[in-house]
C-alpha cells in the first residue's frame, strides 16, 4: 500500500509564471490565470474593430492594465509593453455567445413549474468546464448561460467572461445587465415531451394568457410589499411573505430585468411583445426567432433584439420555416441582431457561422462579424465594456491567423481583460506535459495495482467507494455517448430545445 | 479542325443518345476546378445530355450548344456526402415523419433507398448548398441492411438511384471491446454463418446436388456481402472499439470493407493505410473524444489520416440536426484544412473520394469527360461558408434553386420587407 | 447471575421483557498494565484506567484499583508490547436513512424535501450501523436524517446497543442541509439550480415566519399570516445557535454553500467531498470547519493498450486525494474526519495511515476523530479523551491504532465492555453441522446445533437452540476461529449475542457473550456439506 510521492507538476503555482511560460491546465482548479502584463502591443494586425471605424488594416492595437488604450499606426508603446508582432494576422473583438449552456451544473432546465424565475444559474456556474477552455480556443470570450427552455417564465441568467482557472464567481461578468429566460412555442407547451403529467398550458394561447397572469400577480406582489411602511409602523404590521419568483417577474415588469426569451415563431413573438407593451417595458431579445424575419418591423419597432441560429431548421415543427437569410433580414430592419450557438460544440466555431450571414442574405464581412461581437455584447448590455475594439474597452480581443470569417483560419490567441487565456503555443505546450503527466501516473496506478494483487490483504480492504458515493446524482445527460471521460454538465444541453441523435 | 471536331461530337452524341437531337450544353468563362486536375481559369466545360463531355480552356463549342456564360464564378463538381440519411426524415420531432431507424438486431434485406422521399423539403436545400449526390444509409440495429447513392433530384426516389446497393451496414457492437462473449457479436456472427450455409446450400441446388433451401429473406440479402461483391461498411466510435472491429473483419475475411467512425479513427491509421481499408470520418465538429484530449483533436483526424496515406471521406454524423444541414459537409472537410489537411485533400474528401470509397468514382466526384454532369457554379472557394452558390447542375440539367423553400422564403419576406419600409 | 439471564433468554419462547429481570451489579472496572493515550500527542506508558458506573474515575499510572472492581488485565508474551487504550472516536456525520415522508404525509404549504423539524427518534434507531461503528472503535456519534434538502436536527448519541433512549447525548445538535436531493420527475426541484432556490425560499421564509410572528404579538388586530410548519426549527441554526451542516457534493458545491452561506450569524460546518485541495486557496480565505471523508479512490483499471482511456483528471484525483486532510490542515481548515463515504466504518484506519504516509500528522490525525468533533459537538467535558469524569468511551488495540488493520480488541461504551476479535484470513472451514453444547453455568448445559453454509468468506448459518432457528446476522471465519452474532430479539432481549469457536478439525471449543453475560461453548461437527449432500 506504499504509495510513491509524485513530484506534483500541478497546483505548484506558487508565483505566477511569466507570461512567456504561462501554460494553462485542463482543469481549471489547477489552471493559474494567466498574467496581466502591464501593457501588450499588437503590431501590423489587421484589425475588426466591429465600430463605425471598420475595418483598419495594418494598425497596431496598445493594451494598458487589461483595457485598451488605442488603436492606430505605429503607436508608441511603453518600454515594457509585451510586443506581438501580428504581421499577416487579424485581430477581431472577444466573441460573445449570448445563448449557452456550457458550464451550467445540476440541470440546464428546471422544468417543473410554469414558472420557474426564482432559480438562479447564478448558483451553478460550472466554473470546471472544459468548454470554457475549449470555446476560449475558438475565440469566445464572454457567454450568456441561460436557463433551458421548458417553461414560459424559466431561470434567471448568468454572464460569464471566460477566465479560465477563476472560481465561479470570478467568472461572472459584472456589468452585464440582469436577465432571465422566458419561453414560448413547443417547449413550454410540452410539445415534445414524454409526459404522464401534463401541465398548464399545452398551447400557444395559454403561453401567452399564463404569461400575463404572472405578470399581475407580480405587480400585485411589488405592490404589496412597497405598500408595506417602514420603521415601526413596519414592524407592527404582519409583512408580506417573500416570493422570490414573483420577486423575479416583478423586475421584469418594472425594467428592471431583461427577458431574452426563447422563440421560433412570429404569431408568438408579436403576442409576448404585446404583453410587455400592456405593462409598458420592452422585450430585450428573443432568442434562435426563427420567423423573426417575417415580421422585423414589428421587432424593431418593439425594440426587441434577436439572438439567431443561423441555419438550423427542420428539428421541430415549429422549426421549419427557418432559413440562413434570417439575420441579415432583420438586420436591414433594424434589429439587433446576433448570432449565438446554444451548443457547446458549435459555439468554437461562430466565426464561421458569422460567415454564413455573407452566403446567406449578403451582409458585409464587418457586419457578418458584429453578429458575434459587437450586437450581442448590446444585447446583454456589456457594450460598453465588450464586443468591440476601441480604447477604454475591456481588451477581449482575438488573434486568427488569417482572415476571422475564413474556414481556413484558427484562432492563434484569445485575450481576456488583457489576460492571454489561450494561445497556440502554450496549449502545445500543454499537451507535452499532460502527455508526460498521464504517463507518469499511469505507471505509478500500475505500479500499485501490481502491489494490492500481491497483497491479499489490502485487496479485501479496497472494496469500491464509488459505491458508496455519498452524492445521490439523478440526470446525467449526455448527447454523444462515445465520448469519455466528460463530467454529465459539459455536455448537457437544453433537452427541450434540440433534439438529437440519442 | 472545328468541323472535324464537331462531327466527332455529333457522332459520339448520337452513339450516346440515339437519334434524338443532342442537347449540348457550353458552360463558359468560369474558373473551372475539376478536383481530378488542376484548376482552369476561363475554362469550358461542354454537356450533352446528362452527362460531361468535355472539360478544358479553348475548347470548340458547338453552335447548337446552349452557352452559359459564368464568367467570375467558379465550378465545382457537386458535393458527395458519403453518409447521411436525407429523404428518410423531414422532421425529426416528428415521428410520422421520420424513418431513419428501423427495429431488430437483423436487417440485412433493407433497403435505405425505397422510402426515400424524393419531394423532401431537405433535398433542395442540399442541392442550394451544392450537395448533389448522397449516400442515404439504413439505420437501427446491428446488421442494418443496404445504402444507395442517389443523385438528390428526380421525379421518383428510382430516378434518384446512382447505384445500389452501394453497401451492407454493419453498426459494431461497442460492448465487444474487451468482451470476447459479446451477446450481439456472437448474433452477428451467427447470422453471417447461417448465410454462409443457406447460400452453400442454394449453390448445392443450383447444381442440382441438394434441394433447395427454405427461402430466407435476410440470409439471402447477405449473399452479395458474402460473395464479396457489396462492401461491408463497418460503423464503430472509440478506439477500443475500432480496432475490435477490425480485427473481427479480418477474422470474417471479407473482400472490401469500409469502416465509418469517429476522430478516434486517427489512432488507427497506420493499420487502416497498411489495410488498405478506406475511412469515412463521420464530422469534423465534434467534441475531442476524451475530455483530456487537445481541443483540436477532432480537428486534426482527417489530416492525420490523410498523412497515414489513408483513403478517407469527411461526413457528418449523419442525423438530427445533420441530416437537415447536409449542406454543411464542405465546412467540416474546409475547417480540416484549418487544422493541417491540405486544401486539395480537404476538397476531394467531399468529392472524388467518397465517389471513389462508395463505388461511384466512374460517374460522380470529379469533373471529367463521361461523368455524370452535376456541378455548381460558385462565387468562390466552396468549402468557405462565405461563398454563395449560384448554379446547379444535376445530370446535365439546371437545376431550379428557387425550389430550396428558404430562397422562397426570403425571396416573399424580402419583397415584404421592401415594401413596408416604403 | 447474567448466564442465568441469558439462559432464561435462550428460553425464547418466554418472550419477557429482559429489563424487568435485571439486577443490579457493580459496574466498576480496572484497565490495567496498559499504555494509555489519554488524548492525541499524551500517553501514559504504563497505567490503568478505572471505570465507575460508565463514567472514567480515574487514569494513570500509578491509579489505584478500587476494591470492589472487576479488575481486566491484558496479559502480554514476553517482549511484547502493552495493549493500548484509546478514547472511542467520535463519528461527526452518520447520515441515517429515514424513510421517505409519504407525499399525504407532508403538511400543505411545505414541500416535501424540507423537513428542518425532522429528529432521529428512538424508532428509526438504526442498530446494525451502530453496531457496525462500535465494532470499529467509533463510540460516539452524530447521527442524521441522509434525505431531503433541509434534513432536519442531529442527535448525538453513544454507539451503546441498548437503542436510542439509553444512548443519546442530545437530541438537537444542528441543523442538516443539503443542495443533492431532488423532486422526482417533474416536480420542483428536478435540478440544482431549483434546489439552491427552494433551500433559499425556506430559509427566507423561516425569516418572514419570525417577523410576521413578532408583527402579529405586538399588534394582534390584523390578520393572522399563513402558519409555515416546521419552520420554526431552522431558527436556532439561523441565528447561530446551533450549526448549520451542509452535506457538499464536490468542489463546486462547497464554494456554492460558502457564496449561500456568507459571513455573518450562522455557524457553518460542511462536509467535505475528498477534492478539497483542488482549491484550497478559495477555502483558506474563510475557514469553515470542515467534516471530510476518506473517499479516496482506488486506483484506475487500466487495460493494456488502452491507456488513453484512463482519464488524466481521475488518474491525478486517485494520486492526490490521499493528500487532502493534511493540506487542509496545512492550510489553517478545521478539520474532522467521518467515516461516511467508507463502505465499512473500519477503513478510517487504513485510510488515516494513508493520510498520515502522505503528511497528515499523526496526532492531528487522531485529533480529528476524538478531540474536534468533541469540541465542535459541545463534548468536550465528557468524550474524546480519557479523563476523569468523562463518559468511560475506550478502544483497546494491540499497538497503534492509525495503522492499516489495528488489533482492535474492545471497546468500551458508557463503561460497558464489548470484546471483538481482530480478523485473520481464514484457516480453516467450519462448513457444516456442529452439534454444540453451551455452557451455563450453574444453570446446567443446553444444547445447540449450529449450521453453516459457504465459503469461509462468505458464510452464512442458523443456530438452533430448543426448537428455535435463529439465522446468523453474521458469521466470519478469522485464522482458526468462528465469530457470529444473532440478533438478541431472537431470543427475547435486546442488543447482539456474539459466539466466539476455535476450531480445531472436527472439534469446537470456545465462547459466547450477549448482553445477557457470557457462557462457554464446545461440541463437533456432526456433518459437512458433502455428507448433507449425500443424504
Amino acid at each position: 500500500m506504499k504509495r510513491l510521492t509524485l513530484a506534483l507538476a500541478i497546483a505548484a503555482f506558487v508565483t505566477l509564471p511569466a507570461l512567456a511560460d504561462w501554460t494553462p491546465d485542463i482543469e481549471a482548479w489547477n489552471s493559474a490565470p494567466p498574467p496581466q502584463p502591464g501593457a501588450v502591443v499588437v503590431r501590423g494586425a489587421t484589425v475588426w474593430t466591429a465600430t463605425g471605424a471598420g475595418i483598419l488594416e495594418n494598425v497596431d492595437l496598445l493594451v494598458r492594465d487589461g483595457r485598451i488604450a488605442a488603436i492606430g499606426e505605429s503607436l508608441d508603446a511603453p518600454a515594457n509593453a509585451v510586443e506581438i508582432d501580428a504581421a499577416g494576422m487579424h485581430v477581431t473583438p472577444g466573441i460573445i455567445d449570448a445563448h449557452s449552456h456550457a458550464a451550467i451544473i445540476g440541470g440546464v432546465n428546471e422544468s417543473s413549474r410554469i414558472s420557474t424565475a426564482d432559480v438562479r444559474i447564478r448558483d451553478v456556474i460550472d466554473a470546471e468546464s472544459i468548454n470554457i477552455y475549449r470555446q476560449l480556443a475558438g475565440g469566445v470570450t464572454a457567454i450568456n448561460l441561460l436557463h433551458g427552455s421548458a417553461n414560459a417564465i424559466g431561470g434567471q441568467m448568468a454572464v460569464i467572461k471566460m477566465r479560465w482557472g477563476a472560481p465561479p464567481e470570478e467568472l461572472v461578468f459584472d456589468a452585464a445587465r440582469p436577465g432571465i429566460k422566458f419561453a414560448l412555442g413547443e417547449n413550454p407547451k410540452q410539445s415534445n415531451w414524454n409526459n404522464d403529467t401534463p401541465r398548464y398550458p399545452q398551447t400557444r394561447q395559454g403561453v401567452e394568457q399564463i404569461i400575463r397572469e404572472l405578470f399581475q400577480q407580480a405587480a400585485d406582489y411589488r405592490s404589496a410589499h412597497e405598500n408595506h411602511p417602514e420603521g415601526r409602523a413596519g414592524r407592527d404590521q404582519v409583512p408580506p411573505r417573500p416570493d422570490h419568483r414573483l420577486a423575479a417577474v416583478a423586475e421584469v415588469i418594472y425594467g428592471e430585468r431583461d427577458v431574452h426569451s426563447h422563440a421560433y415563431r412570429a404569431d408568438e413573438m408579436l403576442a409576448l411583445m404585446r404583453i410587455a407593451e400592456q405593462f409598458d417595458f420592452t422585450i430585450r431579445t428573443f432568442q434562435h426567432v426563427l420567423e423573426g424575419y417575417k415580421i422585423g418591423p414589428q421587432l424593431a419597432a418593439h425594440g426587441a433584439g434577436a439572438s439567431v441560429f443561423i441555419d438550423w431548421w427542420a428539428f421541430k415543427q415549429e422549426a421549419i420555416d427557418a432559413i440562413g437569410y434570417n439575420p441579415a433580414l432583420m438586420h436591414q430592419a433594424g434589429v439587433l441582431t446576433g448570432l449565438h450557438s446554444d451548443n457547446p460544440e458549435l459555439a468554437r466555431r461562430m466565426n464561421l457561422e458569422a460567415a454564413k450571414a455573407v452566403r446567406y442574405g449578403d451582409l458585409d464581412e464587418h457586419t457578418a462579424l458584429q453578429l458575434i461581437t459587437a450586437f450581442p455584447a448590446d444585447q446583454l448590455g456589456v457594450g460598453a465594456r465588450t464586443g468591440r475594439l476601441a480604447p477604454e474597452l475591456d481588451a477581449d480581443f482575438v488573434l486568427w491567423n488569417g482572415h476571422p470569417l475564413s474556414v481556413y483560419s484558427r484562432v492563434e490567441q484569445t485575450w481576456v481583460d488583457g489576460r492571454r487565456y489561450f494561445d497556440r503555443a502554450a496549449d502545445e505546450r500543454m499537451r507535452e506535459s499532460l502527455a508526460a503527466e498521464h504517463a507518469e501516473l499511469i505507471a505509478l496506478a500500475q505500479a500499485s495495482e501490481d502491489e494490492s494483487s500481491d497483497d491479499e490483504q489490502g485487496n479485501a480492504e479496497s472494496e469500491t467507494d464509488s459505491d458508496a458515493d455519498p452524492g445521490k446524482r439523478r440526470r446525467t445527460m449526455s448527447f454523444a455517448s462515445h465520448l469519455t471521460g466528460y463530467r454529465a454538465s459539459e455536455l448537457d444541453h437544453d433537452e427541450y430545445c434540440i433534439l438529437h441523435d440519442h | 479542325m472545328i468541323t472535324e471536331a464537331r462531327s466527332l461530337l455529333i457522332l459520339f452524341a448520337l452513339l450516346l443518345a440515339g437519334p434524338a437531337p443532342a442537347d449540348i450544353t457550353a458552360l463558359v468563362g468560369a474558373t473551372v476546378h475539376p478536383v481530378s486536375a488542376e484548376a482552369i481559369e476561363n475554362g469550358v466545360v461542354l454537356i450533352e445530355d446528362e452527362r460531361i463531355q468535355a472539360v478544358g480552356a479553348d475548347l470548340p463549342i458547338p453552335d447548337d450548344a446552349e452557352v452559359i456564360d459564368l464568367a467570375g464564378l467558379h465550378l465545382y463538381p457537386g458535393f458527395v456526402h458519403p453518409a447521411t440519411q436525407l429523404g428518410l426524415t423531414e422532421i425529426s420531432s416528428v415521428p410520422g415523419s421520420v424513418d431513419t431507424d428501423e427495429m431488430g438486431s437483423i436487417n440485412a434485406a433493407l433497403r435505405a433507398e425505397v422510402s426515400v422521399n424524393h419531394d423532401s423539403a431537405l433535398l433542395p436545400v442540399a442541392v442550394a448548398g451544392g450537395v448533389l449526390n448522397a449516400h442515404i444509409m439504413p439505420g437501427g440495429g446491428l446488421i442494418r441492411g443496404t445504402s444507395a447513392m442517389l443523385r438528390l433530384d428526380g421525379w421518383s426516389w428510382e430516378e434518384m438511384v446512382l447505384q445500389t446497393p452501394t453497401a451492407m451496414h454493419l453498426a459494431f457492437p461497442s460492448g465487444a471491446a474487451g468482451d470476447e462473449d459479446n451477446e450481439d457479436l456472437a448474433l452477428i456472427d451467427e447470422t453471417l454463418e447461417k448465410a454462409r450455409h443457406w447460400h452453400a446450400a442454394e449453390a448445392a441446388a443450383a447444381r442440382g446436388e441438394a434441394p433447395r433451401p427454405a427461402r430466407n429473406d435476410q440470409l439471402e440479402a447477405l449473399g452479395p456481402l458474402l460473395a464479396g461483391e457489396v462492401p461491408l461498411m463497418i460503423h464503430a466510435n472509440g478506439i477500443a472499439v475500432i480496432e475490435t472491429a477490425l480485427d473481427w473483419a479480418e477474422a470474417q475475411q471479407f473482400k472490401r470493407v469500409i469502416l465509418s467512425a469517429n476522430a478516434d479513427v486517427q489512432y488507427a491509421a497506420e493499420r487502416l493505410a497498411a489495410d488498405g481499408i478506406p475511412v469515412i470520418l463521420r464530422g469534423v465538429y465534434n467534441m475531442p473524444v476524451r475530455r483530456w484530449e487537445a481541443y483540436d483533436m477532432a480537428y486534426v483526424a482527417a489530416d492525420r489520416l490523410h498523412q497515414a496515406g489513408v483513403l478517407f471521406a469527411i461526413g457528418d454524423s449523419g442525423g438530427g440536426m445533420d441530416v437537415a444541414n447536409a449542406r454543411n459537409l464542405p465546412f467540416h472537410a474546409g475547417s480540416a484544412a484549418a487544422h493541417g489537411l491540405p486544401k486539395d485533400a480537404a476538397l476531394k474528401s467531399v468529392t472524388l473520394w467518397p465517389a471513389e470509397i462508395l463505388g461511384a468514382g466512374d460517374q460522380i466526384g470529379s469533373i471529367e469527360p463521361g461523368k455524370q454532369a452535376s456541378l455548381f457554379a460558385a462565387t468562390g472557394d466552396p468549402l468557405e461558408p462565405m461563398t454563395k452558390i449560384r448554379r446547379v447542375w444535376i445530370d446535365g440539367a439546371e437545376y431550379d434553386l428557387m425550389r430550396d423553400r428558404h430562397r422562397r422564403l426570403y425571396q416573399r419576406y424580402r419583397q415584404h420587407q421592401q415594401a413596408e419600409a416604403r | 447471575m447474567r448466564i442465568a439471564l441469558f439462559l432464561f433468554a435462550l428460553l425464547a419462547a418466554l418472550n419477557l421483557p429482559a429489563a424487568e429481570l435485571r439486577q443490579p451489579t457493580p459496574d466498576v472496572h480496572a484497565l490495567v498494565g496498559v499504555r494509555i493515550v489519554t488524548a492525541p500527542g499524551q500517553v501514559i506508558e504504563s497505567g490503568s484506567v478505572i471505570v465507575r458506573d460508565g463514567i472514567i474515575e480515574a487514569v494513570g499510572a500509578d491509579a489505584s484499583v478500587p476494591p470492589d472492581a472487576r479488575v481486566h488485565e491484558f496479559p502480554r508474551e514476553d517482549g511484547q508490547d502493552p495493549m493500548v487504550v484509546y478514547p472511542g472516536l467520535i463519528e461527526p456525520y452518520l447520515p441515517i436513512e429515514f424513510p421517505e415522508p409519504e407525499d399525504d404525509a407532508v403538511p400543505p404549504g411545505r414541500h416535501a424535501l424540507v423537513q428542518p423539524d425532522r429528529r432521529i427518534t428512538a424508532s428509526d434507531w438504526p442498530e446494525e450501523r451502530i453496531g457496525e461503528l462500535r465494532q470499529a472503535g467509533f463510540t460516539t456519534a452524530l447521527m442524521a436524517g441522509d434525505i431531503g434538502l433541509l434534513r432536519g436536527h442531529g442527535v448525538i448519541t453513544n454507539t451503546g446497543d441498548a437503542g436510542l433512549g439509553v444512548n443519546r447525548l442530545s437530541s438537537q445538535f444542528g441543523q442538516f442541509v443539503s443542495f443533492a436531493d431532488r423532486a422526482e420527475g417533474r416536480s420542483f426541484p428536478n435540478s440544482l439550480m431549483g434546489a439552491v432556490a427552494l433551500v433559499r425560499q425556506t430559509m427566507d421564509d423561516a425569516r418572514w415566519q419570525a417577523q410576521a410572528r413578532a408583527a402579529m404579538q405586538r399588534n394582534p388586530a390584523q390578520s393572522r399570516p399563513e402558519w409555515l410548519e416546521g419552520l420554526d426549527d431552522l431558527r436556532p441554526a439561523l441565528a447561530g445557535e446551533t450549526p448549520m451542516v451542509f452535506e457538499s457534493q464536490d468542489l463546486l458545491d462547497t464554494l456554492r454553500i460558502l457564496e449561500f452561506i456568507p459571513p455573518g450569524d450562522i455557524d457553518l460546518a460542511i462536509v467535505g467531498h475528498g477534492a478539497e485541495y483542488q482549491r484550497l486557496d478559495a477555502l483558506a480565505e474563510r475557514p469553515v470547519r470542515h467534516i471530510l471523508p476518506l473517499n479516496f479512490p482506488e486506483a484506475p483499471d487500466i487495460e493494456q493498450g488502452q491507456e488513453r482511456d484512463v482519464s488524466l483528471e481521475a488518474l491525478r484525483h486517485w494520486h492526490q486525494a490521499p493528500e487532502n486532510p493534511a493540506r487542509i490542515l496545512e492550510a489553517g481548515i478545521p478539520m474532522m474526519v467521518t467515516s461516511h463515504g467508507l463502505s465499512a466504518p473500519g477503513q478510517v484506519y487504513a485510510r488515516l495511515a494513508v493520510a498520515i504516509e502522505r503528511g497528515l500528522d499523526p496526532d492531528a490525525a487522531l485529533a480529528a476523530v476524538t478531540t474536534e468533533p468533541a469540541r465542535w459537538l459541545g463534548l468536550e467535558d465528557r468524550a474524546g479523551r480519557i479523563r476523569p469524569g468523562m463518559m468511560a468511551n475506550l478502544i483497546v488495540v494491540e499497538g497503534d491504532l492509525l495503522t492499516e488493520n489495528p488489533a482492535i480488541t474492545e471497546v468500551w461504551v458508557d463503561g460497558q465492555r464489548h470484546v471483538l476479535a481482530s480478523l485473520e484470513p481464514p484457516a480453516v472451514d467450519p462448513a457444516g453441522t456442529w452439534d454444540l453444547v453451551l455452557g451455563l453455568g450453574g444453570m446446567g448445559d443446553v444444547e445447540a446445533t449450529l449450521a453453516l453454509e459457504g465459503a469461509p468468506t462468505s458464510m452464512t448459518g442458523t443456530l438452533s437452540v430448543m426448537g428455535n432457528d435463529s439465522p446468523l446476522n453474521e458469521v466470519r471465519v478469522s485464522g482458526e476461529r468462528v465469530i457470529a452474532t444473532i440478533d438478541g430479539g431472537r431470543f427475547g432481549g435486546s442488543g447482539t449475542i456474539s459466539i466466539r469457536l476455535d476450531i480445531d478439525g472436527e472439534r469446537a471449543r470456545g465462547s459466547g457473550s450477549g448482553p445477557f453475560g457470557e457462557f462457554s461453548v464446545r461440541g463437533q461437527r456432526s456433518a459437512r456439506p458433502d455428507d448433507e449432500e449425500a443424504i
